[in-house]
């Protein structure tokens, strides 16, 4: 068979799979749970780490550190430096990724992309791609260009016991044909339920192609069109109570069975498509330019009960659990229920929400399954360009348009037996003073709504970028000034950031243009300045220093106080200002090679807001924490020791001291009358850690790659993981109202989360097949101990248990919520490359 | 060989669907059978709390709501004979156990006390006649949902003759009128309370009689802030004993506004 026909028909049959499915069944809507804003960002759910099986050459990476660092800690939630994702920056041909609406990122997309093997230029900390707005924590930066991908293809079969169970995979490239032609395919599927936790499953599909044209070597024009959709159902983080009573650490309280199937609440699905073109123009060796522009459409929805004047249907409601019944024979009673397994107790019991519902009066829904959704379309437009002058200095620079939507909205997805649901405020029913403002729609009061309509609100959030930046860099013979080994160069990044919001919807709390219609607009000056200088001992042996100075802009959900309800921006809101340092020291000798760097960053002034429950004040709140204050200190060592030409063991290490360096400050508002409960309420957080990721990280990897076999045997460890704290409790707000010396310790102390340590496996071996063919097989097994109690994550809930009355009315902490690491797991591949 | 492959991508290329799900048939209800009436429930109660260890099943409708707050974490069912409240110690029992819902009872285990007139199962407790069962994992041990929904119609009494083989039962009072001299609302909630709790009152009515008869309501009452009517009115509600200044009254607990009638004067 000829080449072409053999490539058409592999690729063909393999699309098959991809194309022919793809959404499990129809999306469910969100509702509000408010143990839940975590879980929207934990990579858990989003799976962000880029899958280690990529087998990128060790050089695709900055330094040891960084390669053997990205995948090696996975199996909890790490965040390098303790800063949060947003500080990451991923870009396709420099087209910015980032949700600037969220502080996200497409991880759908980005799925798509690892599984290619296009070049990616990584820069670690500051080091970061100086194109990328205000990043801190590094950068990855992929070029899409198709003919940069070689001739030939891959067919994948993916195998998990974890997430999903089965996945294919294809990539096709047509390398450049004598016309200046260059294609380029790739698709994946996953699917399947997760072996250990169950609710939780992947339902996804991926695709893109590519088009490259050029035109001698000067002129090249990239046209890329790439979708993914992922369905997931997700986990919820829980109490060490649950967990130990189903002796489950994997325990999931999201999901119940319903007429014999599991369902899960909760459940992400996120559509991504984009459009991007890329047009490079290399006129000579001195200068380059390159022009992006893009189109991205996202959707995305994330479902959830909603509740009309009802219990709580989640089973771990703490209100249901044993240790809160005061009575002892019905507190063993339900003890004993949790331990035999009673899926009505310790799962959704759905068929009870259904029976609820058929009996309730006049049809309307007193259960229904909703999702929170964004409709987002974004028009992004970076030009950049590279140049060398004669007189030793390298100039780069270049502009960034932004301009989008997002559509916010709750839609209704599932009746649970009802008729209807009636578009009025559930948190409202039962309130004795503002039961008789219900309405969320004074425009359409009291509107029956179906499966598909949007429902409880209705918003546009819009956001607007205009940025440039430029880049001297020395670049004398050496690389220097001049014939120096001294290099330097200094950045400048500046920008203009808006947000603002359209009510559709005219909440009777709000009326009038405090809620429908426009809302005054938020703008933002962002700048960043930024010096580095380094020394080269020799061409391998350096040492960089790294200044880097500015202002970033909050994110929209962190300017407006209850945005879905509101056209409320905060007062006076501020960009958070920066200033870190870097020190970084790099040795590559004959077998070794050795990185180290040191950093200091202080971030000052952020904002974030947060919707709660008070249990002080009894009412839904909105909480605005200002003048956050944070200090990231840390050292991060990589060794690499090529012990012999098969033999290699690489050793990374990083301290970090991730604290919050001053108190910061509190206003609570009612979410209900817009009136201050609080303000300016002093919390203490001085000295406490940042939570949610360890502050220490180690791992060693011995690894073998002969011509064929690959394999490697590695240790991990993570050290001082604190859960996420609840700036709240450390307040006079809550602390004044607590008398025992030992509760208010209890709401004082941040808890440490226990050390972990995994053993992992990876074994790979290819064969030749043919002249251009290799099958390789690959088997990787993450904590080969099956240790199960090592914690993913945790954090304080923000509300405060409440108990008695009057003058006996005593308030405790909520027990923390956690979510542990999976145990022992394995990953298979059969990839055949041709 | 390839047809075998062909077969695999087929295979795969129909996945299962993870997210659809059609809507649960309701399980046959198959209920106790029930053995003794609430009348004769009541004619058990020896005066003090006591736990039931025969296999005693009761059945009755549910004549209480607690949708608007003035009954709380209970619900009263009643037969031709009698009436009994069930502490279940839920919330929103509305849902569950809704107006005219039969329900059995099966009180074996149980502790059957009386409070307010009101006989009473629940669980034994130290502070309370009854105590509540707090958890549906101990209350559906011993309630079992009917499908059958009846409303029970209130049966008219005079207030000159109100006795305690009326307590627990849903009872209608004609022509009454507002005894104050001030108009009044049903209760204090919160907003109208120095100490900013909620307060519960005793209102007391009279007929042309002047036989009176007092009206509780909670604090908590989603209607405790509305102004209670002049004129002439028909209330509804669960006959209960009281006490106000120290004597013995009956008492009217409404569900709701819907139990109040204007009549016409």
């Amino acid at each position: 068979m000829h080449i072409w026909a053999r490539w058409l028909w592999l690729v063909g049959g393999s699309l098959f799979p991809v194309i022919g499915w793809g959404q499990g069944g129809s999306s469910l809507p969100e509702a509000t749970d408010p143990f839940s804003e975590e879980e929207r960002l934990s990579p858990v759910l989003m799976d962000p780490a880029p899958s280690r099986y990529r087998l990128d050459p060790l050089q695709a990476y900055a330094d040891p550190f960084a390669s053997l660092s990205e995948f090696s800690f996975s199996f909890l939630r790490y965040r390098p430096r303790g800063y949060d994702f947003r500080q990451q920056g991923i870009s396709l041909n420099d087209i910015d990724l980032s949700n600037e609406f969220s502080g996200g990122k497409p991880w759908g997309l980005l799925r798509l992309i690892y599984d290619t093997p296009y070049e990616a230029l990584h820069g670690e900390g500051l080091v970061g791609d100086p194109a990328m707005p205000g990043i801190w924590g590094g950068s990855r930066a992929y070029l899409l260009e198709a003919g940069s991908l070689p001739l030939g293809g891959r067919v994948g079969w993916i195998f998990s016991d974890h997430r999903f169970r089965q996945g294919v995979r294809v990539n096709a490239n047509s390398g450049w044909s004598r016309h200046g032609w260059a294609g380029a395919l790739s698709a994946s599927r996953r699917w399947g339920r997760d072996a250990y936790v169950k609710g939780v499953f992947a339902d996804d599909v991926a695709g893109s192609l590519s088009l490259d044209k050029r035109w001698g070597e000067r002129h090249t024009l990239s046209v890329h069109a790439l979708f993914s959709s992922t369905q997931q159902g997700v986990r919820g983080a829980t109490t060490a109570e649950a967990f130990a009573l189903t002796e489950d650490p994997l325990y999931n309280p999201y999901w119940g069975e319903q007429a014999g199937a599991i369902r899960n609440a909760r459940v992400r699905n996120n559509r991504y498509m984009m459009g991007l073109a890329t047009w490079r123009f290399v006129p000579s060796d001195q200068w380059n330019l390159q022009v992006s522009a893009a189109l991205l459409h996202e959707l995305s929805g994330y479902s959830g009960l909603d509740r009309y004047g009802a219990s709580n249907p989640y089973p771990d409601y703490y209100r249901y659990m044993p240790s809160y019944l005061a009575n002892p024979t019905v507190a063993t009673s339900v003890q004993e229920a949790w331990e035999a397994g009673n899926r009505q107790i310790t799962q959704i019991d759905w068929d009870r929400l259904y029976e609820i519902n058929r009996t309730a009066a006049d049809g309307a829904a007193v259960y229904a399954l909703g999702s929170d959704r964004t409709d987002q379309l974004s028009f992004q437009l970076a030009a950049r360009f590279e140049a060398r002058s004669r007189f030793g200095v390298k100039w780069q620079g270049g502009v960034r348009v932004r301009v989008e939507r997002q559509g916010n909205y709750r839609r209704l997805e599932d009746l649970l037996g009802a008729a209807y649901v009636r578009d009025i405020d559930q948190f409202l029913i039962d309130d004795e003073y503002f039961g008789d403002q219900l309405q969320n729609d004074l425009n359409h009061p009291n509107r029956s709504v179906e499966p598909g309509e949007a429902y409880a609100y209705n918003y546009d959030l819009y956001h607007r970028y205009y940025g440039g930046w430029v880049r001297l860099e020395t670049d004398g013979p050496s690389g220097g000034f001049g014939n120096s080994r001294l290099k330097g160069a200094f950045t400048l990044q500046t920008a203009w950031r808006s947000y603002d919001r359209l009510g559709f919807y005219e909440k009777e709390l709000f009326p009038g243009s405090a809620s429908f219609g426009p809302s005054p607009q938020a703008t933002f000056t962002e700048y960043r300045l930024q010096g580095s200088l380094s020394y080269a001992f020799s061409a391998a042996h350096h040492l960089g220093l790294e200044v880097a100075y500015g202002d970033q802009a909050p994110v929209a959900q962190d300017l407006f106080l209850s945005v879905e309800d509101q056209n409320r921006l905060l007062e006076d809101p501020h960009p958070e200002n920066w200033l870190g340092g870097e020190l970084r020291y790099r040795w590559r000798g004959r077998w070794w090679d050795v990185s180290l760097t040191g950093y200091v960053t202080r971030r000052q002034g952020g904002v974030e807001v947060r919707s709660y429950y008070d249990d002080i004040e009894g009412a839904y709140a909105n909480a605005v924490l200002r003048g956050l204050d944070r200090l990231h200190v840390g050292a991060e060592l990589g060794v690499l020791f090529t012990l012999t030409p098969r033999w290699s063991l690489r050793l990374v290490g990083a301290w970090t001291r991730s604290q919050y360096a001053q108190d910061a400050w509190l206003d609570i508002y009612d979410d209900k009358s817009g009136e201050a409960i609080v303000e300016a309420e002093r919390t203490y957080l001085k000295g406490y850690y940042i939570g949610g990721s360890p502050q220490q990280v180690a791992s060693g990897e011995l690894r073998y790659g002969g011509r064929m076999w690959m394999a490697s045997l590695s240790v991990n460890w993570t050290g001082d993981h604190y859960v996420m704290l609840n700036p709240v409790r450390r307040t006079h707000w809550v602390c004044d109202k607590v008398w025992a010396p030992e509760i208010r310790a209890a709401f004082l102390e941040q808890e440490r989360l226990g050390n972990a340590t995994t053993l992992d496996l990876f074994v790979s071996k290819s064969f030749r097949i043919g002249q251009r063919g290799y099958l390789s097989l690959s088997v990787s097994v993450q904590n080969l101990a099956n240790r199960r109690t090592i914690i993913y994550s945790g954090y304080e809930p923000w509300r405060i248990a409440r108990s008695g009355s009057g003058i006996d009315r005593t308030f405790t902490p909520f027990d923390s919520r956690y979510l542990h690491a999976y145990g022992r797991t394995f990953y298979g591949t059969v990839n055949y490359r041709f | 060989m390839k047809r075998a492959f062909l077969g695999v991508v087929l295979f795969v290329g129909v996945s299962c669907s993870y997210n659809h799900f059609e809507a649960p048939e309701p399980d046959p209800v198959v209920l106790p059978v029930p053995n003794v009436s609430l009348g004769t429930l009541r004619s058990m109660y020896p005066g003090y709390p006591v736990e039931i260890d025969t296999e005693i099943v009761v059945s009755g409708s549910v004549t209480t709501s607690d949708q608007a707050s003035n009954f709380y974490r209970s619900f009263i069912l009643e037969d031709e004979s009698g009436a009994v409240e069930i502490r279940a110690g839920l919330y929103d029992l509305y849902h569950t156990y809704p107006l005219g819902r039969q329900v059995v009872v099966k009180a074996e285990g149980l502790t059957l006390g009386m409070e307010s007139g009101v006989l009473q199962l629940g669980l034994a407790s130290d502070r309370y006649p009854t105590g509540y069962m707090e958890h549906r994992v101990v209350v559906e041990q011993y309630v079992f949902r009917g499908e059958a929904l009846e409303r029970v119609h209130p049966q008219w009494l005079d207030p000159g003759n109100l006795s305690d083989e009326w307590c627990g039962r849903l009872v209608r009072i004609d022509d009454l009128r507002l005894a104050e001299a001030a108009d009044t609302t049903w209760a204090l909630p919160a907003e109208q309370t120095v100490t900013g709790v909620p307060k519960s009152v005793y209102l007391k009515f009279k007929n042309g009689a002047q036989d009176s008869i007092y009206v509780f309501t909670s604090g908590y009452a989603d209607f405790a802030d509305e102004r209670v009517p002049r004129g002439r009115l028909s209330l509804t509600g669960i006959l209960m004993r009281g006490e106000v200044q120290g004597r013995e009254v009956y008492q009217l607990k409404m569900r709701d506004l819907n139990d109040v009638q204007e009549m016409a004067d």
